[in-house]
């Protein structure tokens, strides 16, 4: 028996991710009033898997040299804008590695919270484990 | 067309639109019965002057770092509904001029304050937003959604106990009081339950805009009929229904929930135009 002659080798496929809350299926005004749903609420959202698309934003300290980074989305009038922190990968090297920066990016991540700051009242959201779409 | 309802579905699973919906319908409902009475004693831009009044007031509550601005707001914002709408007809500076200097004064001294004296990380934002109220309705906390709810319903049966003084004193004040009614005191109610709508109506349409939800069912209304009764029914089933529409247009497309709710009324204003010129 000849094989098809359309066949072709198995190709190693990377393992689809699961996603608990997908943004990007919601409209403008929609994705902003459910992030900051996520921001006013942050503990029912704590481990879950987020999809979303939103402007990649990228700042380093001229000093420390660290790099932080976060996507953000805009409300319909623009300007108001909720966001997250990103948890880039520890092999990333900035720029080359990093999306450009104020560029539309669709990102997957664990939705966490930094409670470093949380005596002073603050809390941080952020994305680990992201892969960028 | 299944597509959309496939769409409103997915959204309906949210408890922030179901939350925005509840709270904009009413708020709606409360605005459009006053806007009647509001545009038939000529003070149809109290909206906007109250609204600037209680965006001066949030201004001091920002700047005082109050955690829940409501009571100084309502409590500021009805003190001067009662200054402008309280006196009646013998007020030494008459309704606009009133309006006006208030309006004005409340807007520079809070946007002067907030900008002085600012604690928030993004001025501009919290401004737009309360000038604009662009995502403010799809953003309320349970807690707020039941304050709304609790004061639509005290609204609303005020009006409806109140409904003929409410009446006399829009069509004739001065024959009111002779015939013994206490029109001061109805325009006080009125007072305090137009502060009341205003305050609520910033968070669905924001300051610039809520003479809109005024002026707009109660202006549609008279194209169609001509007994307040009727016009009052009317207007109120218009304003519903385009704060529903403005809501679930604006969600859909990704617009500002307030502009989305005013454009909706204007087509229904021109709508109800060509239909009353018809019916002539």
């Amino acid at each position: 028996m000849l094989p098809a002659a359309d066949s072709q080798p198995d190709s190693q496929e990377a393992p689809t991710i699961s996603v608990d809350v997908d943004l990007t299926t919601l409209s403008s005004t929609m994705v902003y009033a459910e992030v900051f749903n996520m921001t006013m609420s942050p503990d029912d959202y704590i481990g879950k898997i987020i999809r979303m698309t939103g402007i990649f934003t990228v700042y380093q300290d001229p000093e420390t040299k660290q790099v932080y980074c976060g996507v953000i989305v805009q409300d319909a009038t623009a300007c108001c804008a909720q966001g997250f922190d990103i948890v880039m990968p520890e092999n990333a090297v900035y720029p080359q590695d990093y999306p450009p920066a104020e560029s539309e990016v669709t990102v997957v991540g664990e939705l966490q919270v930094d409670r470093s700051m949380e005596e002073y009242g603050l809390i941080f959201l952020r994305l680990e484990n992201v892969t960028f779409e | 067309m299944a597509l959309l309802i496939e769409k409103l579905a997915q959204y309906w699973a949210y408890p922030f639109v179901r939350y925005a919906l509840v709270v904009g319908v009413l708020v709606a409902l409360c605005a459009s019965l006053l806007g009647v009475t509001l545009v038939l004693k000529r003070f149809s831009f109290i909206g906007d002057g109250l609204s600037h009044v209680a965006f001066g007031a949030m201004s001091v509550a920002s700047v005082l770092n109050l955690s829940n601005d409501m009571p100084l707001v309502m409590g500021i914002t009805v003190l001067c509904a009662i200054l402008l709408l309280g006196a009646g007809q013998n007020s030494k500076i008459k309704g606009d001029a009133a309006m006006a200097m208030l309006s004005v004064g409340a807007l520079a001294i809070g946007y002067l304050m907030m900008n002085v004296f600012s604690t928030s990380t993004n001025l501009t934002g919290d401004v737009c937003t309360t000038l604009f109220g662009s995502t403010s309705i799809l953003t309320l906390t349970q807690a707020e959604v039941w304050m709304c709810l609790a004061l639509s319903v005290v609204v609303m049966l005020l009006y409806l106990f109140f409904y003929h003084k409410i009446f006399s004193v829009t069509f004739d004040e001065s024959f009111a009081s002779a015939t013994g009614t206490k029109s001061r005191v109805y325009n006080m109610i009125l007072a305090v339950v137009t502060a009341v709508v205003i305050v609520m109506a910033m968070n669905l349409v924001g300051s610039l805009l809520i003479s809109a939800l005024v002026i707009f069912p109660a202006m549609s209304a008279m194209r169609l009929f001509k007994s307040f009764r009727a016009v009052t029914l009317c207007s109120a089933v218009l304003s519903v229904f385009c704060a529903a529409a403005g809501i679930l247009t604006s969600i859909l497309a990704g617009t500002p929930v307030g502009a989305t709710i005013v454009t909706v009324q204007i087509a229904l204003f021109v709508l109800c135009s060509f239909v009353g010129y018809f019916r002539r």
